[in-house]
């Protein structure tokens, strides 16, 4: 009885958004403190089940401890005191970060390969290959990888859904946005790489359907998160 | 039943754990102790209450905790800060110029 008790104290106070370090103290310290008056209660002469359910009555109820909990702010975590902070504005600049970082990179390494470069050449399917395998890794799996960390995090900090699907749909309309380039074909013009975010009339339709595929894909992790939170719930 | 604590005594369970922090660090069920014992139980509110009262002033930094294992238990020992003794103070004039004040008036009914 106690256990369940206890679990069920941990999924109340993770729902009412008590940062994890003081949750993790606060079931430490309460679970202890029902274990002293267990002993307590035993050494007036209770019985084990009269013992744990004085100590139950003494400790106070989960609905009596988590409004203790939730009146007090300063014990909230930041993502829930912040979350359109942490679930739609983070994982947008989490998105431009990690690309211009790649790109970054990838113009490093290919200024310091030049002179190799220039000794090559590279078929025009592999060329393709390569512009394609850029165009997925940028604008389809570190739009979804972000995503699946936000729906990771959405789901351990029990927040509402409204907050991770905000921040997809918004990074899913700026990776749809997004145009890269990558070109490698060595040779006298070794390659190329070129990008830009844009919207006109023409390309608008082809967008918005790129926006609703990406973020279709990317509510699969929050999907399975939400089902694992209602599995558990239901135990 | 009435009540046994009603509205006027938030901020109380602050103010008397600090007190009992002054000599001496103490562990959650160890205050619950002092607390009940000192007071004669009038101050019964649900043991568990206490944790989010010294979790809350521990972010605040009126006292700070530490841990121990004892006899396979997790014990977090907390121990009074400069602020927090500074808080304690603040707190103690407080209540002895409200507690002085309502007796004045509760004297001067009964005499009146």
């Amino acid at each position: 009885m106690g256990e369940q008790r206890f679990e069920n104290l941990r999924e109340a106070l993770l729902r009412t958004g008590v940062a994890g370090r003081q949750l993790r103290r606060a079931l430490v310290e309460i679970e202890a403190h029902f274990r002293h008056l267990v002993d307590e209660e035993r050494a007036h002469g209770q019985t084990d089940q009269e013992a744990r359910i004085a100590a139950h009555r003494r400790l106070g109820t989960n609905a009596t401890l988590v409004l203790s909990y939730a009146a007090r702010p300063e014990l909230r975590a930041w993502s829930r005191r912040w979350p359109a902070v942490w679930f739609v504005i983070l994982p947008l600049i989490s998105y431009i970060v990690i690309s211009a970082a790649t790109l970054a990179v990838t113009l490093i390494i290919a200024d310091q390969m030049s002179p190799y470069l220039y000794t090559i050449h590279l078929s025009p399917q592999l060329t393709a290959r390569i512009d394609l395998s850029a165009r997925l890794v940028l604008l389809c799996i570190f739009p979804i990888s972000v995503f699946a960390t936000v729906a990771v995090f959405a789901y351990r900090r029990r927040v509402a859904l409204r907050w991770p699907l905000s921040g997809i749909a918004l990074t899913s309309v700026l990776a749809s946005l997004i145009n890269v380039t990558l070109k490698f074909t060595g040779g006298p013009t070794p390659g190329e790489i070129g990008g830009g975010i844009g919207i006109s009339p023409q390309t608008l339709p082809a967008q918005l359907m790129r926006a609703a595929i990406l973020a279709s894909l990317a509510v699969i992790p929050l999907w399975i998160a939400v089902r694992r939170a209602r599995s558990y719930n239901a135990i | 039943m009435a009540p046994k604590n009603p509205a006027f005594m938030v901020g109380v369970p602050e103010l008397v754990v600090l007190s009992l922090l002054v000599d001496r660090e103490m562990y959650g069920y160890e205050i619950a102790r002092a607390i009940k014992i000192t007071t004669g139980n009038a101050l019964s509110l649900g043991e568990g209450v206490l944790y989010p009262a010294l979790h809350a002033m521990e972010s605040r930094g009126l006292v700070r905790a530490r841990s121990s294992r004892i006899e396979g238990r997790v014990r977090i020992y907390y121990a009074l800060t400069p602020k927090g003794k500074g808080r304690l103070t603040r707190l103690s004039v407080d209540w002895q110029r409200i507690s002085l004040s309502v007796n004045s008036v509760l004297v001067s009914q009964t005499h009146g």
